[in-house]
């Protein structure tokens, strides 16, 4: 699954993981608009369709390399990893466009007025139960990648900084 | 060059999935909404205050079908936060905890 990814340097999944921490926020508090207040819905999930847009560039070499194979030989988990990312793009894109549609701060300040339309409005609530759904799917089929980059980036680091003033003392005493 | 021609492939199936949304959703959607969407009604008629009018014919909210479906956006408080949490982390502990646990039964070979 991360073949790709682990050719490259640890920086890379250093990248991954802050930009998948950030959507992975972004989207639970987007998917409260009551909580964060209307102007605030919106502007997030505006941040957070670039997150995603930059989520993907940074999986584009596994993209093309199971796209390619998707019909040959290539293991079963990828290709249900695959049709899972394909869902999870159409919902994500069906969020961001039905929210558009339904916008009072993000488009109005455009100067452009949409026709208020129900539809969309209740379009956008199911996609977004939706999105939580797969997304949770997502982050399973992740979750080995998920416990071990938490370790590494997150556990260890703060691990470290507890420890430091004791470690500092040992090297001055020697 | 490269990184905008990748953008330019994601934007151009993004529209593909919009333009697959618009031509399945208004023609369905202009049924109901002909006319505009209705006004929301605030206080009850007569005849709906006193009971004999038929709720599930009333006029007033078509698109529910007489039904109140409780305010424009009542939904999405912090309680909402924690009951999508709760979700995510109940997904995460069926299928990442399940597949971990057939597959070192080796239930199923692919896994
Ligand atoms: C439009 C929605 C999304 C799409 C299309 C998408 C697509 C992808 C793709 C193609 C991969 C790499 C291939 C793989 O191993 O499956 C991936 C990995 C990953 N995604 Fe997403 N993703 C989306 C949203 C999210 C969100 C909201 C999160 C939340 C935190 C997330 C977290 C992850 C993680 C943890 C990984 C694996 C670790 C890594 O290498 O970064 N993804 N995603
Ligand atoms: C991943 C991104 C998003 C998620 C998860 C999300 C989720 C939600 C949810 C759950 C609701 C409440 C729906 C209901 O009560 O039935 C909502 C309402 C709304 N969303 Fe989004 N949304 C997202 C993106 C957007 C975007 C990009 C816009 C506009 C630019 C937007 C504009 C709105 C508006 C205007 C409302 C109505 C709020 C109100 O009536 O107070 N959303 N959204």
């Amino acid at each position: 699954m991360q073949t790709v990814t682990k050719a490259k340097t640890g920086n890379r999944s250093k990248t991954n993981y802050v930009v998948d921490l950030i959507i992975g926020i972004s989207f639970l508090l987007a998917t409260a608009p009551n909580a964060t207040g209307e102007p605030i819905h919106e502007w997030l999930s505006m941040g957070l369709l670039v997150m995603v847009v930059v989520h993907l560039l940074l999986h584009w070499q596994w993209i093309v390399a199971i796209s390619k194979k998707l019909f040959g030989k290539v293991a079963w988990q990828q290709r249900i990893n695959y049709m899972l990312n394909i869902g999870l793009f159409i919902d994500l894109t069906i969020i961001m466009f039905t929210g558009v549609m339904i916008s009072k701060t993000v488009v109005p300040l455009l100067g452009l007025q949409l026709p208020s339309n129900l539809t969309w409005r209740s379009l956008h609530g199911l996609a977004s139960d939706v999105g939580v759904v797969l997304i949770g799917l997502h982050l399973a089929l992740h979750w080995d990648w998920i416990v071990r980059t938490s370790k590494r980036y997150l556990i260890q680091p703060i691990v470290k900084r507890l420890h430091k003033p004791a470690t500092q003392l040992a090297t001055k005493e020697q | 060059m490269n990184v905008l021609g990748r953008i330019l492939i994601i934007a151009l199936a993004a529209a593909l999935v919009i333009g697959g949304l618009l031509a399945f959703v208004p023609s369905n959607a202009a049924a109901g909404f002909a006319d505009g969407r209705p006004d929301r009604q605030l206080t009850l008629d007569p005849a709906q205050a006193s009971g004999t009018a038929d709720q599930s014919t009333s006029a007033a909210r078509p698109e529910f079908a007489g039904r109140e479906r409780g305010g424009d956006h009542h939904e999405g408080g912090f309680g909402h936060i924690i009951r999508n949490a709760a979700i995510m982390t109940i997904i995460i502990a069926l299928v990442a905890f399940g597949m971990r646990w057939l597959r070192r039964r080796r239930a199923v070979v692919w896994l």
